[in-house]
């Protein structure tokens, strides 16, 4: 692959939401080798949950349809409302968001492209930082 | 070169994602999965390239027991790991971290233990309502 990373980049956390199971391990890891740290998660309740617990992240990227209680799109409501400076992408094979303020990436996309659009919704807030004392402690 | 490849089958994703990070950090591949249907499909997948499984003896919807079985009987190659808590899976992380690939442990592994207790608790205090 050819190198994406910057290097202010690196560190940064992608939430990865997807219950195809290829599909996610591919992307992540495609966001490793561009130097992101990914958290996975096969479903929108498993991310609340992990985001709910005050797990760490700077970006959500999230696939719309998936088993369980919620949707991509339901989750990315609930993350507007109570954490507004996460950046959240959406994800669809089947949906078509219009809505301006939510990023929609749609199905299939290449590899290389989604990390790119991962890499460039992330350039755009930079300044925060993220410390998790156990993996950096 | 082969790295070295671990597969954590664990329902909780405050445990999956942490061991999983401290795993990464060792040097491994890591894949992960939530139950152990999603794990025998990666395994007739990818079993070639996974070395050992990492599974959660409660698994939320069959036992790791069960999986274990399984793996022996159509994946000898693979190494089983069982652990019934999130405790002893943070243990025997630890002892994979030991034996290879990397000869650097990245951290303490209790801090893992610490990590996940201290999610779950946070979890335990807020995250009940999500719609709030």
């Amino acid at each position: 692959m050819t190198p994406l990373a910057r290097p202010k980049l690196a560190g940064r956390r992608v939430l990865v939401v997807e219950d195809e199971l290829l599909l996610r391990i591919a992307l992540a890891a495609d966001l490793r080798a561009a130097e992101c740290d990914v958290v996975e998660t096969g479903s929108a309740d498993e991310a609340w949950d992990y985001l709910q617990a005050g797990g760490a992240v700077d970006l959500v990227f999230s696939d719309i349809c998936m088993p369980g209680a919620m949707d991509g799109v339901e989750l990315a409501d609930r993350l507007k409302g109570r954490y507004p400076n996460l950046s959240v992408i959406l994800t669809s094979g089947s949906h078509h968001l219009h809505e301006p303020d939510v990023k929609f990436l749609a199905k299939p996309y290449e590899f290389d492209h989604a990390v790119q659009f991962i890499l460039d919704a992330l350039t755009l807030r930079q300044g925060d930082t993220v410390y998790d004392a156990a993996r950096h402690g | 070169m082969d790295d070295g490849c671990v597969l954590i089958v664990e329902a909780d994703v405050l445990v999956r994602s942490s061991l999983a990070d401290y795993l990464r950090d060792c040097g491994y591949t890591v894949f992960e999965t939530s139950d152990g249907q999603q794990a025998r499909e990666l395994l007739d997948d990818a079993a070639a390239v996974i070395d050992i499984v990492l599974a959660d003896v409660n698994g939320s919807k069959e036992n790791g027991f069960a999986l274990a079985v399984w793996i022996r009987a159509n994946y000898p190659a693979v190494e089983v790991v069982l652990a019934g808590t999130a405790a002893t899976a943070v243990e025997k992380a630890a002892q994979i971290c030991q034996e290879g690939p990397a000869l650097a442990i990245p951290y303490d592994h209790q801090l893992v233990h610490e990590r996940i207790r201290r999610l779950v608790a946070a979890r335990n205090r807020g995250g009940k309502t999500p719609k709030d």
